[in-house]
């Protein structure tokens, strides 16, 4: 052990200068690099992993959004198609209650002209009828006025008001 | 060391006068690198040796640019920034391939990369020119003899033995507060095997306990010596790798001091990476080992 302190010349005093020496190496690069590059490293590693988050959370914001309007498109659109269904459901009973209310004045009508055309027909027979048998008188009476005496022209005017009035409407005309 | 005269306030003329007058006494000067650093002055009873002084100029490097780097830093890096946070997340992965933890790297860190800043800063520092070659003559035993004032603060024992010693002793220090001190106390002096045989044997009726507990308790007394044996292996294999490039190049300079050395000098600069960078992994390998409770090891093996 002596001949390597006295080969190396060890000297405890340089030794001890040493450890101060690399003490305050330590002290130097852990104060003034390790310590504040480390801590800025530790926040910008930080930030980015908080960014990194944020950007998740808005994607997924994002993406909820975007599932939530097109929740409402569709929403809106079966609303849509449904306001169309119901429209064309009221339209189709408000156009078929319409058509029987048109089909049922119609038919009113119908019948009311139908009654009136029959009440003209009767009244109309009815006038030709007497006008008939006026002519007929008048004319019968014109001509068997001198050749028929009163006996033969009673008997007459009572035949052709029997016919007159047994005959069919149709048949008068 | 104390015949040694130490030729104080030097300056040009004293040391054309010393060459002077080695010249009419017909001596030659004797450049022999030595094992050992020179001194240069006295402070008290303090020698100031040219390692010592290269290992403060190391000191002052690292300060000013510790200071700099220091007002560089910036939430956005930029210029040195980047270069120093790429050696540090660097030095952090590595640290973690040899700890396989973040948390232990981040504890370690602060000594081990120091440490290789420190040892590879001395390793070069000592390969400038001037270093080894700038320096006065002083009359050593009536032999005029060529003292250098700067030596690579690693090709000194003194320094490397230093560090070694503080490396293992912090080992150590880690160990007794990452493990608990009784842990610690057994992984060398193993009471804890010699107190569990008559569980063992009685108990769990393992007969074999009272053959391999004293075994394994001689083997912890054995790593006594293997803590000894760190820090010679640390010390020698830094001092020596570094003083022996020193011996080279100065060989090389000797033989044709043009161009002759300049392969060597590109040897040397790597070499002084790789033991810097040996002596701080060792260091590391080291803490990792002294934190690792004896437990743990004994289930991993």
């Amino acid at each position: 052990m002596d001949s390597i302190i006295s080969t190396f010349h060890l000297d405890w005093q340089i030794m001890i200068a040493q450890l101060i020496n690399f003490s305050i190496v330590v002290f130097v690069l852990w104060f003034f690099v390790f310590k504040p590059l480390g801590a800025k490293m530790t926040e910008r590693t930080k930030t980015i992993e908080k960014s990194l988050e944020e950007a998740k959370a808005i994607a997924a914001n994002l993406q909820q959004s975007e599932e939530k309007k097109l929740a409402a498109i569709r929403a809106a659109q079966e609303q849509g198609q449904q306001l169309i269904n119901e429209a064309r459901q009221l339209a189709d009973s408000e156009r078929q209650k319409s058509l029987a209310a048109t089909q049922s004045e119609v038919k009113k009508i119908v019948e009311a002209g139908k009654v009136q055309l029959n009440q003209e027909k009767q009244n109309a027979i009815l006038a030709v009828k007497k006008e008939a048998a006026d002519l007929v008188v008048a004319a019968t009476k014109k001509v068997l006025t001198d050749i028929i005496t009163q006996p033969i022209d009673e008997k007459l005017v009572a035949q052709s008001l029997a016919k007159i009035k047994t005959a069919k409407p149709g048949e008068a005309e | 060391m104390t015949e040694q005269k130490t030729v104080n306030n030097l300056n040009d003329a004293n040391q054309a006068n010393a060459l002077n007058q080695v010249a009419e006494a017909g001596q030659s000067i004797s450049h022999e690198a030595t094992l050992f650093a020179e001194p240069i002055f006295h402070v008290g009873q303090f020698t100031v040796t040219n390692s010592l002084l290269t290992a403060w100029v190391a000191i002052f490097l690292i300060i000013v640019g510790s200071l700099i780097i220091r007002r560089k830093i910036r939430s956005v890096p930029t210029g040195i920034q980047n270069y120093v946070e790429v050696i540090y997340d660097g030095a952090l992965n590595l640290a973690d391939s040899v700890t396989g933890s973040r948390q232990k790297s981040v504890k370690f860190l602060p000594v081990v990369l120091p440490l290789f800043i420190f040892i590879l800063l001395n390793n070069w520092l000592g390969m400038l020119p001037g270093v080894g070659s700038i320096g006065f003559i002083e009359k050593v035993g009536g032999q005029s003899v060529f003292i250098p004032f700067l030596r690579g603060g690693t090709a000194d024992l003194n320094t490397t033995l230093a560090l070694a010693i503080m490396a293992v002793v912090l080992t150590h220090i880690f160990g007794i507060v990452m493990t608990s001190a009784w842990s610690h106390l057994n992984r060398f002096i193993g009471l804890n095997l010699l107190l569990e045989i008559p569980r063992k044997v009685f108990k769990d009726k393992d007969y074999t306990a009272i053959l391999v507990n004293p075994i394994k308790f001689f083997v912890g007394l054995i790593e006594i010596i293997g803590e000894v044996a760190k820090v010679a292996s640390l010390s020698f294999r830094l001092f020596g790798n570094i003083f022996a490039g020193e011996v080279l190049l100065g060989a090389m300079a000797a033989i044709f001091a043009y161009a002759l050395p300049i392969p060597f000098l590109f040897l040397e600069i790597i070499v002084g990476i790789i033991q810097a960078l040996i002596f701080a992994m060792l260091t590391l390998v080291f803490l990792t080992v002294m934190t690792t409770s004896h437990e743990e090891e004994s289930h991993a093996g």
